[in-house]
């Protein structure tokens, strides 16, 4: 809870309801006091955005696991099947369809810009008939679950600009996070563990990792409990998660025993409700000591579970481990889970480290989607696949026989959604190059304001006043496609 | 009364507004009727409200009571911005109000509400204003306001905070003799209107610690509590408050607050958010508190310091503000696209941090609720659009940078710069008469030395034409295979190899680089980053055998590996390589597989090497390719190479020379003695000085580069900081349509907004004039918005309470007049801080005990009368810093380099580019310094700050949130910092001494909480302190392992028993509700 001195809007759930908070702490003051405490102003919902009691609607989905591919994979080279480009291959791509769009300080300088036709075989899938590269067999075995959006579009080139696009809303810096969002408009459900989990997983191509920023899963201007919390691979899984070495559990709780009776001494005294909400979050991190070493260790995972994500799954740290995470998180009702997969940006070698990219998180994709079906929970958890934005149809660099590599391409990428409230199949084309959309474009606020808009939230109406505006995901833009709804 | 008549007209209406033309004549009448009859009904519902509510007595005042509901509910349609206007109506204005609209009707007809439009749309059932889409609508009360206010005459008043304050007389109150000064004047006023009145002082314990924790962010000493408690003098809190602000803890405690709004941090920020020198700056703004500078003055050197008359170096650093911004080094970004994203970054901050103003919503189009137009906001982006920078920063510090020099360092500079002087007169004595031999000599000279050629195995130009990077192809040399794009820049010779981190060349895995034969690798280096690889052979994991040659912040690094550790060879030269200029580079090994076998030329010199390692045992050779300008996957290297050769053999410092001449004068030579620049022609006179020269001439040339070099690397030691600097031709601003960078629009000229006070004539249209117009009397908003923010940091909330937002949208001032007359008392003063400071928590106000009555509680719950003291929970880094002041660890050392205290392992290889940033705590005291100086890395901030509600520095941020999370429960019982502090104060009481049980914990509770314990308290820890002796008793193991914890050795000689119990103990107390509140 804030501070009742603070001007920040209260979160909605910030760990602990609201309600909870208010039972606990009839200790030290009067229901009158409580009474206007609860007034509006204070706590409640406003028209300056305050959190939401309860969304705007109905919601297909109650919680996102947020797969992000960090650096921008090859639509060319997974979903978007171009097999016209084959015979165009190592021909220049006409300057009608390259338009003024603007290229980066990489390939700018480059005297040609060769159209590479993709060195892999697509085949066609499930009902839909989605083609899918070679380089998915496991995703191309669930494509009927999922909607696959040839048509987005961004106007970044960069990462650092295009992943704080998509995750923010904004290119620039300073402002909240989708999951800091979606935790300040719905709360967390769960009373154990944080609203918002971030899986990191580190990819196998040889090319260098692009950099990750605080800022993806930061809160922006928002209250800063609805930061995203860091689950990490070694060490303690939460920051400061484990007892120094030498307190057990039991020593820990004498300790908290102890510290909870001097506070509620003084909270008799102090007439401040902040001391019981602070007795309660005590409570609540020595809750956190227990659940998440429960949550975060699968060794009670069956064979069958291992053999579906893929051994990988046994390593911590890894994208097969993380989806499996996801799973248990979403099991738990924790709100938002964002993975990142970094190692995306094919500048070169694209088609040896694209597919060892692939190989990393194609089975662990496909095993999430049918585990989630399976336990019933795809229903209502919405998955989303996919990076910042795309690359390009001409080769950067040199263009051979059998290697080349793209560059960034904002005008044309691929993501798909499954799940609560998504319609399975195909939605939007590109024109025969893969370079512009051809049809349905979904621009990244138009993709936003869906998935919100699948979480019950009207991205029009989730704002939060800062700087003397009233900022929202989607900034002034923004249209809930229609044709991705079930 | 809801108006039954118009259902069926408003329906008929709204149906009949999708038809075609044919029917709009209809629809016209139709309108017409609707409108009467709406009229009408808004007619009787004021009568009866009228009749139902009694007249309100004073008359309404616009700016509090008006503005903020048309504010909210009108100005976003009919506001200041032209560009979203509806219906022609404009609000914001009476003119406008008063004016009919596009629909004939007026909105506002003054004395009559009955007449009023605006009232009309306000309360329409069905139609009403604002949209319904809006999600809002007027309460009743807010109707009935404008209702009377229009009735009054419906007068505007400038918006608040932009008519300049005036001091007030001090109101009158009936209890007067509690004030201490004005400001308890004013809060009594306001408390008796609603018949409340003010809490007794708070004990002087409690006192005490507020106010040192205010303005020093350290609670005090048992031992200043004692003598405060003992002095009987009736100014004795006043004396406690100025030993306060003299010392030199209070300008560490301000400039928290004030890096936050600079948003400081020691890294770059954006992408591979590489390091930064700019704490010069930060240790700028502590002295400039702790000296008290006036804050007119504070402000012109922050935002101009580099344009006032002979700026000292001080002046200098401290427009460091302005360049606190983040800067990307992203490849492939486009530069002016991030150079307009600074000069918005810093514009923007100024304005808010300097005047309340949120002028970032006009960068697109024109404010919506303030009167600042998009031409207003590229107006104040002129001043700022004129420094000498790049949108693309492939440094580590972003120029423009200074050498940040202490007056001793500054003499010694000047004494080395007279001597290098002297040695330049000396030498062009000796060589001016050369010149005819030289130029003869030069005529020749080109044939007297080449670059090796016996066993060449390769040699790479660089060049773009098709032989794909190999210049003068040699039949039998192998080609380089360019991987990603390189760039082909004009270099050395012909064209060089530019790179950018994410491009290499390769060569074939058969070149003989390997451990029992001799070979050379010779290549030109223009280094521009911090750590990349300039060439390497070797393989990406394992035992990582191979070759690598690494540059690292002008040293080079060449490591031999057969099993990495165990097995390699490491040397690193010790002199400084020039960056962002060519170096000739040679590595000459002679399979010794020896760290002496291991020669380094610079320029043809032998570098001094540093062995680091030499344990080499084993082959090195592996099947990777040469990787120029790459390690495996990692150290791309910035800059640009080029020329590189490699031999089968060594080479000796003769040969390395005569390399170094004829690559460097290759150019040279090859241009017409007339033709040459200056820096060819002493190119040619320092090589046939060197080759030709007398020893007279000789000697002065040794000389010369003796003193040079004294000199150079003298400076290279220096501290850098980056600063503000002017470029000679500003470019034209122009307003930039949708804020984008590439679509200009209009010319404008540096200039300030329309509805602030204009820029007198004689102040320059530059930065210096902006920063002297803000920071002069006549400005209404830099003094409210400065002691609006002191207000906040003593009572934990401004009196503004959007202290980001002083415009139409933020909030209203609590005590307006208050806030008036501390601001004009503020400028009269002088702007002292420090002063300003003494005079809030001198007074009554602030004194008070923050405990509230239940009455009061349910009445003001936040506390907005002020009557009651400040309660809030502190920031992370007093809480860090509390914990090691009362536990003793405190080192207390002023300035200097950012330190890294304990974190977590991980977090910066979590997200860094390629997880190859790694944070190492320090080994000495910075794990125990003061919180200001901890390194802040932009994406992965101090963790334990971040958990407390600290911001990320990306952005100007004037207030931090303060939330109540299990996560700060987790950090306080269980990070390092505060286990180790815990065991620090637990040696306290565990040491021996003729002391009771209970003496020790009272002494440890006094300690944290500047109280004496209770009864049940000393009891409770008394029994935490019994149980846990017994548990670790009977686990001595778990003892020795807590008290270990942490890198202090205090208490390592106790008992570990009694301290691991001492220790549970001071942690419950560190942990206490009280001691993370400041009450």
């Amino acid at each position: 809870m804030n501070s009742p001195n603070s001007r920040h809007p209260p979160p909605a759930d910030a760990f602990m309801t609201r309600r909870q908070f208010f039972n606990r702490s009839a200790v030290g003051i009067g229901s009158a006091a409580l009474a206007s405490l609860l007034r509006p102003s204070i706590f409640a919902a406003d028209g300056s955005g305050a959190a939401l009691r309860r969304p705007h609607f109905a919601p297909k989905a109650k919680r996102v696991i947020y797969l992000f591919m960090h650096g921008g994979p090859s639509q060319l080279d997974l979903f978007d099947y171009k097999p016209g480009l084959r015979a165009r291959h190592g021909q220049e791509l006409p300057d009608s369809i390259r338009g003024t769009q603007r290229l980066t300080g990489m390939t700018s300088g480059q005297k040609t810009l060769p159209i590479t036709s993709s060195i892999f075989n697509f085949t066609q899938h499930g009902q839909s008939g989605a083609w899918v590269s070679e380089l998915l067999p496991h995703t191309a075995g669930v494509v009927d679950d999922l909607c696959i959006v040839r048509s987005l579009h961004t106007e970044a080139i960069n990462h650092d600009p295009a992943v704080t696009y998509l995750q923010t809303g904004h290119q620039q810096p300073g402002r909240p996070s989708f999951g800091a969002w979606t935790s300040y408009g719905l709360g967390s459900e769960n009373q154990n563990l944080p609203g918002f989990v971030v899986l990191i997983s580190r990819g196998s191509a040889a090319r260098p990792a692009d950099p990750l920023y605080a800022r993806l899963w930061g809160s922006g201007f928002l209250p800063s409990n609805h930061q995203g919390v860091s689950f990490r691979s070694s060490g303690d899984p939460v920051l400061y998660l484990s007892n120094p070495a030498g307190i057990d559990a039991g020593a820990r709780r004498d300790q908290l025993d102890a510290i909870a009776g001097l506070n509620r001494l003084q909270s008799e005294h102090q007439l401040d409700p902040e001391i019981e909400t602070r007795i309660a979050q005590y409570e609540m991190a020595f809750r956190m000591q227990t659940s998440v070493p429960g949550l975060t260790d699968l060794r009670n995972e069956t064979e069958a579970t291992f053999a579906a994500y893929g051994a990988a799954a046994r390593v911590p740290g890894t994208f097969a481990a993380n989806c499996l995470l996801a799973r248990r998180l979403a099991e738990r009702d924790v709100r938002f889970i964002q993975l990142y997969h970094r190692g995306w940006d094919q500048h070169y070698n694209l088609p040896s480290d694209l597919r060892l990219q692939s190989e990393d998180i194609d089975q662990p994709c496909a095993a999430l989607i049918r585990d989630l079906k399976q336990r019933g929970l795809l229903d209502d958890t919405l998955v989303i696949w996919g990076g910042e934005f795309g690359r390009t149809t001409y080769s950067q660099g040199k263009l051979e026989t059998t290697n080349y590599g793209r560059d960034h391409h904002g005008r044309c990428f691929t993501m798909w959604l499954a799940g609560g409230g998504v319609k399975p199949g195909l939605y939007g084309e590109t024109d025969d190059f893969s370079y512009n959309v051809a049809r349905d474009p979904v621009h990244v606020h138009d993709l936003n304001a869906t998935l919100l808009h699948l979480l019950g939230l009207d991205h029009t109406r989730l704002t939060y006043r800062s700087q003397g505006r009233d900022f929202r995901l989607t900034d002034v833009h923004g249209e809930v496609v229609k044709g991705l709804l079930a | 009364m809801d108006g039954l008549a118009s259902i069926p007209v408003r329906v008929i209406l709204r149906r009949l507004s999708r038809f075609p033309t044919s029917h709009a004549a209809v629809a016209s009448v139709l309108h017409r009727s609707a409108r009467f009859l709406a009229i009408l009904i808004v007619i009787l519902a004021v009568l009866l409200l009228r009749g139902a509510a009694p007249a309100t007595a004073a008359p309404v005042d616009f700016n509090r009571q008006v503005k903020p509901i048309l504010a909210e509910n009108c100005f976003k349609c009919h506001g200041f911005d032209e560009g979203s206007r509806e219906g022609g109506l404009r609000l914001d204005v009476r003119e406008g109000a008063l004016h009919p609209a596009k629909s004939g009707d007026t909105a506002i007809v003054p004395g009559r509400p009955d007449l009023s439009m605006l009232l009309t749309r306000v309360t329409d059932q069905f139609d009403a204003m604002p949209p319904v889409e809006t999600g809002k609508r007027l309460q009743p009360q807010e109707v009935e306001v404008l209702r009377q206010w229009i009735a009054e005459g419906a007068l505007y008043a400038t918006h608040w905070s932009f008519v300049p304050p005036v001091a007030a007389a001090l109101p009158e109150s009936r209890r007067a003799g509690w004030a201490r000064n004005a400001i308890d004047h004013f809060v009594l006023a306001r408390l008796e209107r609603d018949a409340l009145g003010p809490q007794a002082e708070a004990d002087r314990g409690v006192l005490l610690r507020r106010v040192s924790l205010d303005l020093t962010g350290l609670p005090p000493s048992t031992a200043m509590l004692d003598a405060f408690l003992r002095d009987p003098a009736p100014d004795a809190y006043e004396r406690a408050v100025d030993r306060l602000l003299a010392s030199h803890h209070y300008g560490e405690r301000m400039a928290v607050d004030w890096l936050d709004a600079a948003r400081y941090a020691d890294s770059n920020g954006f992408f591979r958010d590489n390091t930064r020198q700019i704490w010069p700056w930060r240790d700028w703004v502590i002295q400039a508190f702790n000296r008290n500078v006036p804050f007119d003055q504070f402000t012109v050197e922050q935002l101009a310091g580099d344009l006032l008359p002979d700026p000292t170096p001080e002046q200098r650093i401290a427009t460091g503000f302005n360049r606190n911004h983040m800067v990307t080094g992203e490849t492939g970004i486009i530069d002016e696209e991030y150079r307009v994203e600074y000069v918005a970054d810093r514009m923007e901050t100024t304005s808010t941090v300097w005047m309340g103003l949120t002028v970032g919503c006009a960068r697109c189009h024109d404010h919506k609720y303030d009167p600042i137009s998009q031409a207003d906001y590229y107006r104040l982006f002129a001043f700022f659009n004129s420094s000498v920078e790049q949108g693309m920063v492939s440094q580590d510090d972003p120029p423009p940078v200074m050498d940040v020099a202490s007056p001793a360092q500054r003499s010694e500079l000047e004494r080395l710069g007279g001597q290098r002087k002297n040695a330049e007169v000396e030498f062009d004595a000796v060589t001016t008469p050369l010149a005819p031999r030289i130029a003869a000599w030069a005529t020749t000279a080109a044939g007297t030395f080449t670059a090796p050629r016996e066993k060449l195995l390769s040699h790479v130009g660089f060049e773009s034409d098709s032989s794909a990077g190999t210049s003068k192809p040699n039949g039998h040399l192998p080609r380089a295979v360019e991987k990603g794009s390189v760039y082909h820049e004009a270099g050395l010779i012909g064209q060089a190899a530019g790179f950018d981190g994410m491009q290499h060349l390769e060569l074939p895995a058969e070149l003989p680089l390997v451990a029992d034969q001799p070979w050379t690798v010779g290549i030109w280096v223009k280094a521009t980053g911090s750590l990349s690889c300039v060439l390497s052979k070797i393989e990406p994991s394992g035992g990582r055998r191979g070759l690598e040659l690494i540059w690292q912040k002008g040293q080079l690094q060449v490591n031999l590996v057969s099993q990495w550790v165990v097995s390699a060879i490491e040397v690193s030269t010790r002199e400084a390589v020039k960056r962002s200029d060519w170096n000739h580079v040679v590595v000459s090994y002679d399979g010794s597989q020896k760290a002496a076998g291991v020669r380094v030329f610079i320029d043809g010199i032998p570098a001094t090497l540093t062995v680091n390692r030499d344990t080499l045992a084993g082959s090195i050779s592996n099947r990777e390719p040469v990787r120029v300008g790459r390690r495996d996957s990692g150290l791309g290297f910035y800059g640009q190479l080029d020329e590189l050769r490699i031999l089968s053999r060594t080479v000796a410092p003769d040969e390395a020379r005569t390399w170094f001449w004829s690559e460097r004068l290759q150019g040279v030579l090859g241009t017409a003695p007339d033709q040459r620049d200056l820096r060819q022609k002493k190119l040619l006179l320092d090589c046939y000085v060197e080759r030709e020269g007398d020893a007279t001439s000789r000697e002065t040339s040794r000389r010369l580069g003796q003193a040079r070099n004294a000199e150079d690397r003298f400076r290279a030691m220096l501290p850098k900081t980056l600063v503000m600097q002017e470029v000679a031709n500003p470019p034209q601003t122009h307003l930039l349509k949708r804020g984008q960078y590439d679509a200009p629009g209009e010319v404008v000229t540096p200039g300030v907004p329309g509805a602030l006070p204009s820029m007198p004539a004689a102040f320059p249209r530059n930065r210096l004039g902006l920063a002297k117009w803000i920071a002069s009397p006549a400005h209404p908003l830099t003094a409210r918005v400065a002691v609006n923010r002191l207000w906040q940091q003593c009572f934990g909330v401004g009196l503004v309470r959007t202290p980001n937002d002083f415009g139409a949208q933020g909030e209203l001032p609590t005590h307006p007049e208050l806030l008036d007359w501390l601001a004009v008392r503020f400028v009269e003063s002088g702007w002292d801080v420090k002063a300003l400071l003494r005079f809030i928590v001198t007074s009554a106000t602030y004194r008070q005990s923050s405990v509230p009555t239940r009455e009061l509680l349910q009445q003001d719950p936040e506390n907005r009368l002020l009557a009651r003291g400040p309660r809030f929970r502190l920031g992370g880094e007093m809480i860090r810093d509390q914990a090691l002041a009362v536990s003793g660890l405190l080192v207390d050392k002023l300035g200097g380099p950012p330190v890294k205290p304990y974190q977590p392992p991980g977090l910066w290889e979590a997200v860094s580019y390629n997880g190859e940033m790694t944070y190492q705590a320090d080994q000495d005291d910075g794990r125990w310094r003061r919180s200001v100086y901890s390194y802040w890395k932009r994406t992965s901030p101090p963790p334990g700050v971040q958990v407390l509600d600290g911001p990320t520095r990306e952005t100007c941020v004037v207030s931090r949130p303060r939330t109540n999370t299990p996560l700060q429960a987790l950090l306080m019982l269980n990070d390092e910092t505060f286990v180790e502090a815990a065991r620090a104060l637990g040696a306290v009481a565990a040491a021996p001494a003729d002391t009771s049980r209970e003496q020790r914990i009272i002494e440890l509770f006094r300690r944290a909480t500047l109280r004496e314990p209770g009864r049940a308290e000393i009891a409770t820890l008394g029994g935490l302190f019994t149980r846990q002796r017994e548990r670790f008793t009977q686990d001595r193991t778990s003892a020795l392992q807590l008290v270990r914890v942490g890198g202090s050795m205090r208490g390592h000689e106790q008992d570990p028993v009694e301290l691991a119990a001492w220790t549970m103990v001071a942690q419950a107390i560190l942990n206490l509700d009280e001691v993370v509140m400041r009450r």
